[in-house]
């Protein structure tokens, strides 16, 4: 053993004096001449602040044990909240039953947090390990209660990745988020007051509790083969009452046994056998309506339903029979439904002609059929044109990909949106189905050239063009899906033409998520169109700026915020050539593009009502913010013009307007709504005008708040001014409404009182992060203090590193996690390597923060990878 | 002993030539299975494979109405993803039906379409993509190279 030990010993000596010599060796390697001692790394220092944004805040109790810990799991515990806010937080149904988590042991499955909350504020929780779809955990749930927790206002218990709720009335509120299932960490975001969306599901509308209408799919048969209604009722566990196979079918959903059995074969989780929403079932809310509403949902997400919905009580308005129109949410959005009660786009005499300047259409679908007129292809250029020649008489679309597959077919979108044959059990509906579309192909292979579209510009207003030909009747409306090029005198004199002609034009805002102006949509006398989602926020992509005029649903693919198993584009008509035929389909697509015949369509239908409507009176009206929702902030802003169109408020004016209303005064007020917030105590101007004819009297101003002043008289402007002497800290809401012989206009006002407060993004991590080694070589730790962090990092080996900066709210190890705060210098968008080789670095300032769940909200861009931090390397400062 | 021999001459043979196959500089055949407009992934530019039938999920079902059953027989599959567009105007396209292979990895000519700049296009979101397939072999990884001679995605084993 002796012998042995010392043969390990020098074995070890050797080794020693090996790893000596490869030292020097590689110390040496950088010198200069051999055998030259090397000069030391340098040791260099790294230091900055961080700086959280005033609307972030963190959760009081995360998984990670370095960050500060409060309770916030019950009511009375309930951690105070600035509004607005965007809160990173941590939630799990059990213990992580990881070593060194804090909820190793005892599971976080409840998060309480107080807010002040003015009417109709949208919060929206984001589970940000939720992979998509309705089948996955993790599973949290967003509630409303009252402030003392008791009250149920508003709930959120679908099983997909977004929850939100909204508030009725401006209060002081809990917001509870509830872990079902699984651990995760997630995002909850509270923005001001904007129209709340229209969901597809009415909680809160008056239905017969129980009562289910479905819409099977004939194409995929019960197991027994039979599509009676019987066997549909049985196959999911519920009563049958009335109706038959290939029309809608009337089911209920009753209590007791056929209950349990009805959520079993359904697949409904019995998510109430504890937490929130069983306490407060008893006694304070209707079970039959909820679980109504959660059988409606389950039906929905089934391959074998095309539509479910409940029984609404006195429902006036018109709903289509299409198959596919309960996936058209863009349509209840903008208020179609109440519209079409008025009219569907057929006028007393004549038609409405939109001319759809695309690719073309595919001529033959069927869910177009009848609802076109003879169009152009202008495409001059046949290797753009993909058709064998020049321009000609044909705008059928041939398809403008080079590769099978790879072809658009976009015009048929765009037409299907204007004016898809509607009310036929066919396929989708389109906004003004009484329209008739002229298609005019100017995009091809290679896209558009500005000539090819002025041509067909020319067309449609009946003004001589190449094609040598006049169509029977000129367009009312051109809608242009289509942008790019730069600004052009000679083309902004074409549209100015066909606009005097009486034709109303409409083009996509750009889908480049900047200000940077898009032609067409940027000429004068063009109505610009941006677009939101499914919530009314803006989508990712759609341009803003100074030109943009209105928006309208484009959709945004990337979500699905209303757990219907489908992504939240714009459904419509469509086709594909992949096979090598040409094949008729539906399709989501999403773009301003898809916002664009949306307000086409809504111009129609206001044409339908109103011949006489020409373009500098749409102007007026957009510009009177009468036929849109105001979104943003009050009035006309850069992000969503004057607002998202309105289809009621669109064809109640036209209305107005036909039925003499040029002769009648009609009073409207400029901006459309006030927000002092918190810092802003200038007086603020309002401008009443009349826009009607005839003479607008007894113009009187009233307010309901103490804190507001309203002084004016008359026509023109008036000043609001707020004191908020005294007054404690909160969301204060006021109308002042504007009475005169004509119409009465009312105009909210919100102040909000307090200091915004600092941020807090959670405890962070800030990390030296060597791109070569692809991991972080150096950290430091740092904690919020008065929205601030102050990280110093020594000792640093000369090198190339980039400072990126984060929480771990899950104690993963890693930060920038979805969900978890992040920032990067300079900025996370363009992060910069440092060089540590020459001398110490000082103010490395960055901002970083939690990424809000949705909207169009200012804020650091969600990560796209996370990064491992280090629990061993922390060096000194 | 002469049997072990040349059990383990066999041995060494084989295995050179299973590494020789793999190793050699040549090339390899690819074809195009299908394409489409929104079938890519919106994350970036991605070259991804698809080893399982299974796998097809709604993007790719759609444009691969037969499955890949028979394909994963004889071949590899790949989804070449272009990332998310603000407009129409963008493919991707096999320049060739010939793939270089050197030392293990395979380099797919493509051709990257995109629409010129300031050029009039739909304003509709797009998220492309390529499907093809491989002749079937170890690969240690995949390569896609544009007509300029950019690397757009990397595949490693």
């Amino acid at each position: 053993m002796k012998r042995i030990t010392q043969v390990v010993l020098q074995g070890f000596g050797f080794l020693f004096q090996c790893s000596l010599v490869l030292s020097l060796v590689a110390c040496s390697s950088g010198g200069g001449g051999g055998g030259d001692s090397p000069a030391p790394p340098a040791s260099i220092s790294v230091s900055g602040t961080l700086s959280a944004p005033s609307f972030n805040a963190v959760d009081s109790d995360v998984n990670d044990p370095l960050a500060s810990y409060a309770s916030n799991d019950t009511p009375a515990q309930a951690q105070l909240l600035p509004n607005p806010t965007t809160v990173g937080g941590f939630a799990s149904k059990l213990p992580t039953s990881v070593v060194g988590d804090r909820f190793q042991s005892a599971a976080d499955v409840e998060d309480y947090y107080s807010v002040t909350l003015a009417g109709g504020e949208v919060i929206t929780l984001s589970i940000s390990d939720h992979p998509g779809g309705n089948s996955a955990t993790p599973d949290f749930d967003l509630s409303l209660l009252d402030s003392t927790g008791q009250t149920l206002i508003d709930f959120s218990d679908g099983q997909g990745p977004v929850e939100s709720v909204t508030t009725p009335t401006a209060g002081i509120y809990l917001v509870l988020v509830e872990a079902k299932a699984g651990i995760s960490n997630y995002t909850l975001s509270i923005v001001q007051p904007a129209n709340p969306a229209t969901a597809t599901l009415d909680k809160n509308a008056e239905f017969v509790p129980g009562d289910i209408i479905v819409r099977f799919k004939e194409t995929v048969k019960t197991a027994s083969g039979e599509n009676s209604l019987n066997a549909r009722a049985a196959s999911v566990g519920l009563k049958p009452l009335s109706g038959n196979a290939g029309r809608p079918m009337l089911m209920r959903h009753e209590g007791g046994a056929q209950r349990v059995q009805a959520m079993r074969m359904l697949g409904i989780p019995d998510k109430n056998k504890d937490g929130t929403l069983a306490r407060l079932v008893a006694g304070k809310l209707d079970a039959h309506r909820l679980d109504t509403i959660r059988a409606v949902q389950a039906l929905r997400a089934r391959a074998d339903v095309a539509a479910a919905d409940l029984n609404y009580i006195r429902r006036p308005f018109l709903t289509p029979n299409d198959v596919m129109y309960s996936r058209q949410w863009h349509y209840p959005l903008i208020r179609l439904p109440q519209a079409w009660d008025i009219t569907t786009g057929t006028p007393a005499t004549g038609q409405v002609i939109v001319a759809v300047i695309d690719t073309g259409v595919v001529l033959s679908h069927s869910d177009l059929t009848g609802q076109l007129i003879q169009g152009y292809d202008f495409i001059a250029d046949p290797t753009n044109a993909l058709d064998g020649d020049g321009i000609d008489a044909n705008a059928d679309d041939p398809g403008d990909g080079l590769i099978l597959g790879t072809s658009s077919f976009h015009g048929t979108h765009v037409a299907g949106t204007v004016a898809a044959s509607t009310d036929n059990g066919v396929g989708v509906a389109g906004v003004s189905w009484g329209a008739r579309i002229m298609p005019l192909r100017v995009l091809g292979a290679l896209g558009g050239t500005s000539y090819d579209i002025i041509q067909a510009v020319r067309y449609a207003a009946r003004l001589p063009n190449d094609s040598g030909t006049l169509p029977a009747q000129r367009a009312d409306i051109i809608n242009l899906s289509l942008g790019g090029g730069g600004f052009s005198l000679s083309e902004q004199s074409e549209y100015t033409a066909a606009r005097n002609q009486g034709v109303i034009i409409i083009a996509a805002a750009g889908n480049d998520n900047t200000s940077q102006l898009l032609y067409p949509a940027s000429y004068d006398g063009v109505v610009s169109v941006g677009a939101v989602g499914l919530n009314s926020a803006k989508a990712p992509y759609s341009n803003i700026g100074t030109a943009l005029d209105v928006v309208a649903p484009g959709g945004d693919a990337s979500v699905d915020l209303n757990s219907d198993g489908f992504p939240d584009g714009i459904l419509s008509t469509l086709a594909t050539d992949a096979s090598g035929a040409i094949v008729t389909t539906y399709q989501y697509y999403q773009g301003t593009s898809m916002a664009t015949p949306h307000m086409a369509g809504v111009a129609a239908l206001m044409k339908a009502v109103y011949p006489g409507l020409i373009p500098s009176e749409l102007d007026l009206e957009l510009a009177s913010g009468e036929i849109t929702q105001d979104l943003g902030d009050p009035g006309r802003d850069d992000i969503f013009g004057h607002g998202l169109i309105d289809a009621l408020k669109a064809v109640q004016r036209a209305q107005a307007l036909a039925g003499g209303g040029s002769s009648l005064p009609v009073l409207t007020v400029t901006p459309t709504a006030l927000n002092f917030g918190f810092n802003m105590r200038t007086p603020q101007t309002l401008t009443i005008a009349n826009i009607g004819g005839g003479a607008l009297s007894n113009v009187n101003a009233t307010d309901n708040a103490a804190w507001l002043t309203v002084a004016g008289t008359g026509l023109g402007p008036y000043t609001v001014s707020v004191n908020d002497a005294g007054l404690g800290a909160g969301v204060y809401s006021a109308i002042i409404t504007f009475t005169s012989n004509a119409n009465t206009v009312t105009i909210p006002v919100t102040m909000q009182v307090g200091s915004p407060g600092a941020g807090n993004a959670g405890f962070h991590y800030i990390l030296l992060f060597d791109p070569a080694a692809d991991s972080a070589a150096y950290q430091d730790t740092a904690a919020a203090s008065g929205g601030m962090y102050s990280y110093s990092i020594g000792g640093v080996a000369a090198g190339s590193y980039y400072v990126i900066a984060g929480s771990d709210l899950d104690n993963d190890g890693i930060i920038c996690d979805p969900g978890e705060a992040c920032g990067a210098y300079p900025t996370f968008d363009l992060p910069t390597i440092l060089d540590t080789s020459t001398s110490n670095l000082t103010g490395i300032d960055f901002t970083t923060g939690f990424a809000s769940a949705i909207g169009a909200q200012s804020t650091p861009p969600q990560s796209q990878r996370g990064y491992r931090r280090t629990s061993t390397r922390q060096v000194a400062h | 002993m002469r049997g072990n021999l040349a059990a383990f001459l066999c041995l060494v043979l084989t295995a050179c030539a299973v590494q020789d196959a793999d190793d050699r500089a040549g090339e390899v055949g690819v074809r195009t299975l299908t394409s489409g407009l929104q079938c890519g992934n919106s994350k970036g530019v991605t070259i991804v494979e698809l080893d399982s039938s299974e796998e097809l999920d709604a993007r790719y079902s759609a444009l691969l109405p037969g499955g890949l059953a028979s394909t994963l027989n004889s071949e590899r599959v790949f989804v070449i993803s272009m990332g998310l567009h603000p407009t129409a105007g963008y493919r991707l396209n096999l320049a060739q039906a010939r793939a270089r292979l050197e030392h293990g990895v395979v380099t797919i000519p493509v051709v990257w379409h995109e629409p010129a700049p300031g050029a009039i296009t739909a304003q509709v979101i797009t998220q492309p993509c390529l499907i093809v397939a491989l002749e079937k072999r170890q690969y240690a990884g995949v390569r896609i190279v544009d007509q300029s001679g950019v690397e757009r995605a990397v595949w490693n084993k």
